[in-house]
């Protein structure tokens, strides 16, 4: 049979199975639209969070219910919208479309595809607004989720389920971070999602161009609410993240999600509760601020076997204000989140980059989402830090300091070298546990300052060559006398 | 506090008028356009009176009707149609010949859609 013969056949069978029948819509009256909100008589059994169909195609989200009006926001084009026009009841709570066909596409917060690869072939739709999944269906974080970040995965490690907040002034490397997490999650059977907020469209675009050309779009979905569209978007963007990553996890996959940033996502809701006639509060906040981000962060969990074993990690990001981790919002989030990375334009500068302050930051699942060798060599490498810290100041008058303390400067100093890191190159664990054992056992003292990052390169690369079994077997957790033992031969054997 | 809209003057109209007699009722209106003028919402009466006219006939369990048509329909038809809604109703007819088929009655805030656009359109977006 021809081609246009299926297709003229399948019109036919679905017009069969087409049922006619008389459809009770309810409807209500816009009395007053602007600045993307619109008001409305009507609609007498409106629902909260209901989506609302304006003539001209938009969509509305009614959030307050009045007395004998109810107040939306335009997700769309509000400039056609008019005063009269007929608004009608969909009867559905806001949801968006979640499946496999999602990865590797870009959407808006609706759900809507912005990529021009065509329609999504999602079957589903999932309700945007989710209860959290209560403590019994929970496990405590047990698995680790590598970033690729020495200084992160070494000292503030992030576990599978955690919350870990990215939080720092503009220009310090807060989206740099994210970005090198996702392309560490290569073969780590982690699906990741990156909603962008009120991010410059510019800046998406080179997001994601550089995800594709890394490969990482084949396990990324990217969500942009853009800096041009309404702000009910960016609101709406993150729930939207979160919703397509608990999909995947009620099937027991392990997703990463990262809001870039939350901040822009406050600015939004305080745009729109303030519009929407709500009392502001504290920096003109509206009252739930704090709700607006627990809800969202709660919803990132470890469930136990019983429940599929699956887990959603979350990177929120914050941007502060000059260096104030104690304005409003921020201390919101810090109490919300598991710990913090929090990243310094003073240590940037001072070309410390990832710019990690190690001192304020912290993880709350800590060793527990480390693996045995990482645990094992993270610890002496965190008190030579703390030590290094302290000694510091004297870092100017090593010549006349005595020796062991002029050893441990040095020794300070080589590892806050190798702790740096370039811009898209995460690195394996078994390579950070073999770099971080070598430093921290005097194995680059020897070595010239600017030499240590050259050094750590050709041990790196002896090992892969002549060692890759003991990289294998540091790779799959394993942690014994014979491997520490291994180590430092692989050590001495390159000293050599 | 939000302005209060035609529909919330006209139900303050409504309950203020309702029980008087007629002696009082020269008093009550008075009162009220007294009450539009310190709230300076004189200027939507026309709209209030719109949504008193409305709201009364609803309290006094008169439906409102309004019967949309693809072609001109004959009166006892729509005598037909309006009694099955309700005893008490009155029609508003109109003809629309873009619905190209069938009828659509609007009765308050609520719609039956019969019309073969309507139709047309589920089938597209089903297609």
């Amino acid at each position: 049979m021809s081609y246009t013969d299926q297709v003229v056949q399948s019109i036919r069978k679905n017009l069969e199975q087409f049922t006619k029948q008389a459809d009770v819509l309810e409807v209500g009256t816009v009395i007053e639209v602007g600045d993307g909100i619109a008001r409305m008589t009507g609609l007498d059994n409106c629902q909260a969070q209901e989506m609302l169909s304006f003539e001209n195609g938009a969509l509305g989200l009614a959030l307050n219910l009045e007395a004998e009006t109810v107040s939306a926001i335009v997700l769309g084009e509000y400039k056609g919208i008019s005063e009269g026009m007929t608004v009608k009841r969909t009867g559905k709570i806001m949801s968006v479309p979640v499946g496999d066909a999602l990865i590797g596409r870009v959407v808006d917060a609706l759900g809507q595809p912005i990529d021009g690869k065509g329609d999504l072939a999602t079957q589903e739709f999932y309700p945007v607004e989710r209860i959290a999944p209560g403590v019994m269906s929970r496990e405590p974080v047990n698995k680790p989720l590598i970033t690729g970040i020495k200084a992160i995965d070494a000292l503030i490690p992030v576990g599978r389920g955690q919350r870990e907040l990215i939080i720092g002034d503009r220009q310090t490397g807060k989206t740099a971070i994210a970005i090198d997490t996702i392309l560490n999650q290569k073969d780590q059977d982690v699906i990741c999602v990156y909603v962008a907020v009120g991010q410059k469209e510019s800046k998406v675009a080179r997001i994601v161009a550089k995800l594709q050309e890394e490969g990482a779009m084949g396990y990324t979905i990217v969500v942009s609410a853009g800096a041009s569209e309404p702000a009910p978007m960016s609101y709406l963007a993150p729930y939207t993240g979160v919703t397509m990553a608990e999909f995947f996890a009620d099937k027991g996959k392990d997703v990463l999600v990262i809001y870039d940033d939350l901040t822009k996502q406050a600015w939004a809701y305080r745009e729109m509760s303030l519009l929407l006639r709500r009392p502001p509060g504290r920096e003109a906040y509206p009252g739930d601020v704090f709700y607006l981000h627990s809800r969202l962060l709660e919803r990132a969990c470890n469930l136990n076997t019983k429940n599929g074993g699956g887990s959603i990690t979350a990177l929120p990001i914050i941007e502060t204000q000059a260096g104030d981790i104690s304005a409003y919002v921020p201390t919101n989030v810090i109490s919300i989140t598991d710990g913090q990375i929090f990243l310094e334009t003073s240590l940037f500068y001072k070309g410390i980059r990832p710019a990690l302050n190690v001192g304020l930051s912290v993880s709350r699942v800590g060793g527990a989402a480390q693996t045995k060798p990482m645990k094992k060599v993270a610890g002496s490498l965190k008190l030579a830090l703390a030590q290094f810290r302290e000694l510091e100041a004297f870092a100017q008058f090593s010549s006349d300091l005595d020796p062991d303390t002029k050893k441990q400067i040095d020794r300070g100093q080589r590892l806050t070298e190798l702790l740096k890191q370039p811009q898209y190159s995460p690195m394996p664990a078994e390579e950070q546990v073999l770099s971080i054992y070598a430093a921290s056992n005097g194995y680059f003292d020897a070595i010239d300052l600017k030499e240590v990052k050259a050094a750590e390169e050709s041990l790196i690369k002896f090992a892969r060559k002549a060692k890759s079994a003991l990289l294998d077997k540091l790779r799959a957790g394993e942690w014994s006398d014979d491997i520490q033992n291994e180590l430092k031969d692989t050590c001495e054997q390159y000293a050599k | 506090m939000p302005k209060l809209i035609p529909i919330q003057y006209a139900k303050i109209l409504y309950h203020l008028t309702a029980e008087c007699d007629d002696r009082n009722i020269d008093a009550a209106v008075d009162r009220f356009m007294r009450y539009l003028r310190e709230n300076q919402a004189l200027s939507k009466l026309d709209y209030i009176l719109d949504a008193f006219v409305t709201y009364a006939k609803e309290r006094q369990g008169i439906v409102s009707l309004r019967i949309t048509s693809a072609r001109e329909l004959r009166p006892a038809f729509i005598e037909q149609m309006a009694r099955r809604v309700s005893d008490k109703a009155e029609t508003e007819v109109a003809v629309d010949p873009l619905l190209i088929g069938g009828l659509v009655i609007q009765h308050g805030n609520s719609i039956i859609d019969a019309s073969v656009k309507h139709q047309l359109d589920k089938l597209r977006r089903a297609l």
